[in-house]
C-alpha cells in the first residue's frame, strides 16, 4: 500500500474546536470544558517522505490533538488531511495501516502480561502475518534493546523501557509514518539520550521512514528533526528548516554587551540607530551596569559599528559576549512574537 | 472479521486471568456456596412452593438452579461490552487499539469472547455442581434446545450491551441500560421465584423483558426436556427481539464512537 506521493502528510485548514456537551449529556456528565476551545486552528502542513518532521510546542499548544487527528483517534471539526493520499475520516483504515504511533501514556498495555504477550497481542490487531509475528517481534525487540526482557512481565519495566516497548509495538507493523508523541517525557535524561540515538541511528535515516515527533523539547528537536513546525494555541507559527527560523528570528547569534556610563535612553536610541534585533535592556546589579542583548547575522558589522557609538558617547565597554541562538530561544522568540501580534 | 483476532483477545485474557491463580478457585469456592444456599433455601421452601411449581415437578431447587445459571449469562451479555470498553480506557489501551487496522466492532466483539466462554463454563459448573452434590435433577434436559435458546438469548443480551456500551462510549459510567435490563429483568424475569406469584399486571409487564422468554424456554429445555416445538412461541419472541436490538444497538454504537471522537473523550474514563 506503499503510496509514491513525495507528501506523507498533509493537511489542509485542519480545524478541530472541543465544544462544551450541550443538552442531555450536559445535564448527565460534568464535563471540563465549559466554552468552546479551538486545540488545533487552520493547520496546513506538509510533510515530506523521509523526513523527521518536529512539532514543537509549549504544553496544550495542541500537539498531541493534531497527532490525534492524523492517527484518526479524532475527529476534525473542519479541514482535511491525509496519510500518503489516503483521507483520515474517509479512508481511517488504510491510513491505520500506514501508521504507527508512540503515546507517552505508560499505561497503554496490560501489566500481567510479559513485553513479549503485549507485542503479540497487539501484532495480531495490526494486521501481521501469523507466520512473521514471532521474527518481527524479535526484529522490533532487538532493535528496542529489549530483548533479555522480553519474557518479564511488564508492570516490571522501567519508564525507559515502557517507552521503548511502545515503539517497538508502533514498528510491529513496518509503518510508512511513525508518530512518536513526546518519547522521551517520562524517562530520565540517560534513558532519553538512548531513545534520541535510536530514533536518530534506526528509526529514521536509512529505513527511509517518515518520523513525526511530537515535543516541548528543544535538544531534541535540533538534533533529530530535519524540518520543523512551532505550533501555538493550535495554530503553526513557524514550519521550516532550523536555519530558516534563525533567519525569520533576526540573527543566529545572541550578543550580550555590558556598559557603565550609558543611561537607559542612550541605549534605546542606540538600538534604533543601528536597527538592532531583538533589543532587550537590563541592569543586573543596580550600580550603573547596562547590559543590551541582542540578535545578529554572524560576520555582520553591527557589532562594530555599536561599539564605536557606545565608546565614542564615552561609556566604557565592560564585556562583549557572542554566542550562537539556541533552538529553545528562537522557539520563545517566536512563540512571545506572535503572543504580541495576537 | 479475521479469526486470529477473536484468538488473539482470548489469549490475552486467558493469560491474565491465570496470573491470578486465587481469584480462579475462590470464585469457584463462591460458586459452591451460593448453589448450596439455594439447595437449604429449597429445602425450606419445601412443598409450600409446589402449586406456583407445578410445571416444573415441585422442584424448586432446579428451578432457581437454571434461573442463576441463566442469569449469569444475562449479566455477560450485558455487561461485557461496556466493560472492554471501560476496562481499556481506564486500562490506557484503548487509544493503542485503536489506532490499529483493527475495527472497534472487532475489538468490542473480540474482547468479550472470554466473558462468553468463561460464563459458558460458568453455567456448566453450575448445573454439574448442583446435579453432582445437590442432587438436582437435569436427567430430562433437551440439549439441542438449550443450545439454541441459549444462543438466541446471548444475542439479545449482547443487543442490549452493546447499546449499554455505547452509552458507556459517551457518558463514561453510569449507564441506565444496563441497569433497568440487570436489576428490573432480574426481579420481572422470574430468576428466583415463578412470575405466576406475580399479580397479573405485573405478570403482563414481564413479558415486555427478553429474559422472561429466554428463562421460560431454559427451564422447559433443561427440567422438561422441551423440544424446539414446544418453546416455539418463545424463540420466536427472543428472535423478535434479537431482529430489533441488534441493528438498533450497532447503529447507537456508531453514533457513540462518532460522539466521542468528536468530543476528544474516545480513551478518557
Amino acid at each position: 500500500m506503499r503510496s509514491e506521493s513525495t507528501h506523507v502528510l498533509r493537511t489542509e485548514g485542519l480545524t478541530k474546536v472541543y465544544r462544551p456537551p450541550a443538552g442531555l449529556r450536559r445535564l448527565l456528565m460534568r464535563s471540563p470544558i465549559t466554552e468552546p476551545i479551538t486545540a488545533v486552528d487552520n493547520v496546513s502542513l506538509e510533510v515530506r517522505r523521509g523526513e523527521v518532521f518536529g512539532l514543537l510546542g509549549p504544553n496544550g499548544a495542541g500537539k498531541t490533538t493534531l497527532i490525534k487527528l492524523l492517527t484518526t483517534l479524532l475527529q476534525p471539526s473542519s479541514g482535511r488531511a491525509w496519510v500518503c493520499d489516503h483521507d483520515v475520516v474517509a479512508d481511517e483504515q488504510a491510513v491505520r495501516q500506514l501508521i504507527g504511533l508512540t503515546i507517552s501514556e505508560e499505561r497503554s498495555f496490560y501489566y500481567r502480561l510479559t513485553g513479549r504477550q503485549n507485542l503479540e497481542f497487539f501484532a495480531s490487531l495490526a494486521n501481521v502475518p501469523k507466520a512473521d509475528t514471532q521474527a518481527r517481534i524479535d526484529d522490533v525487540l532487538r532493535l528496542m534493546d529489549l530483548a533479555d526482557e522480553a519474557d518479564n512481565m511488564f508492570y516490571s519495566y522501567s519508564s525507559g523501557m515502557r517507552q521503548k516497548l511502545s515503539i517497538a509495538r508502533a514498528l510491529l507493523s513496518r509503518p510508512e509514518v511513525l508518530f512518536l508523541d513526546e518519547p522521551t517525557k517520562n524517562v530520565d535524561a540517560l534513558a532519553g539520550n538512548d531513545l534520541k540515538q535510536l530514533i536518530k541511528d534506526k528509526l529514521s535515516g536509512e529505513s527511509g521512514r517518515t518520523v513525526l515527533l511530537a515535543t516541548h523539547r528543544m535538544e531534541e528537536a535540533e538534533q533529530l528533526c530535519d524540518r520543523i513546525a512551532i505550533i501555538r494555541s493550535g495554530a503553526i507559527v513557524f514550519c521550516g528548516t532550523i536555519p530558516e527560523l534563525r533567519l525569520r528570528v533576526g540573527g543566529a547569534e545572541e550578543c550580550v554587551l555590558r556598559m557603565n556610563g550609558a543611561d537607559w535612553q542612550q541605549c534605546v536610541a542606540l538600538a534604533e540607530r543601528h536597527g538592532l534585533t531583538n533589543p532587550v535592556f537590563d541592569r543586573p546589579s543596580g550600580n550603573g551596569v547596562v547590559e543590551m542583548r541582542f540578535s545578529m547575522h554572524p560576520g555582520s558589522r553591527e557589532l562594530s559599528n555599536v561599539l564605536s557609538d557606545v565608546l565614542a558617547s564615552g561609556a566604557t565597554v565592560l564585556s562583549v559576549d557572542r554566542r550562537e541562538r539556541g533552538l529553545e530561544e528562537m522557539f520563545v522568540d517566536v512563540v512571545r512574537r506572535q503572543a504580541r501580534a495576537s | 472479521m479475521r479469526a486470529d483476532k477473536p484468538i488473539a483477545f482470548v489469549k490475552r485474557d486467558f493469560a491474565i486471568e491465570r496470573s491470578y491463580r486465587l481469584a480462579f478457585l475462590m470464585r469457584l469456592a463462591g460458586m459452591f456456596l451460593g448453589i448450596a444456599s439455594f439447595f437449604f433455601v429449597s429445602r425450606l421452601v419445601g412443598d409450600a412452593a409446589n402449586p406456583y411449581l407445578a410445571d416444573y415437578n415441585g422442584d424448586y431447587f432446579g428451578f432457581v438452579l437454571v434461573g442463576i445459571a441463566f442469569v449469569s449469562i444475562q449479566g455477560v451479555g450485558l455487561g461485557s461490552f461496556s466493560s472492554a470498553i471501560s476496562g481499556a480506557q481506564a486500562q490506557g489501551t484503548l487509544e493503542a487499539m485503536l489506532v490499529t487496522p483493527t475495527r472497534l466492532s472487532t475489538i468490542i466483539l473480540s474482547s468479550s469472547v472470554w466473558n462468553f466462554a468463561w460464563t459458558t463454563v460458568t453455567v456448566l459448573l453450575y448445573l454439574i455442581i448442583g446435579a453432582l452434590f445437590f442432587g438436582a435433577n437435569l436427567g430430562n434436559v433437551n440439549v439441542p434446545t438449550t443450545l439454541v435458546v441459549l444462543a438466541l438469548t446471548s444475542l439479545v443480551f449482547s443487543g442490549v450491551g452493546i447499546l449499554s456500551a455505547s452509552v458507556i462510549m459517551v457518558l463514561k459510567r453510569g449507564d441506565p441500560v444496563s441497569w433497568a435490563f440487570g436489576s428490573v429483568s432480574s426481579f420481572v424475569g422470574g430468576t428466583y421465584f415463578p412470575v405466576t406469584v406475580f399479580p397479573v399486571w405485573l405478570q403482563s409487564i414481564a413479558r415486555i423483558f427478553p429474559i422472561y422468554w429466554g428463562l421460560h424456554a431454559m427451564r422447559e429445555a433443561v427440567l422438561n426436556g422441551a423440544t424446539l416445538a414446544e418453546v416455539s412461541t418463545d424463540v420466536l419472541v427472543l428472535a423478535a427481539f434479537a431482529a430489533v436490538i441488534l441493528p438498533i444497538s450497532i447503529w447507537a454504537f456508531r453514533v457513540g464512537v462518532r460522539v466521542a471522537k468528536t468530543d476528544g473523550t474516545l480513551g478518557a474514563y
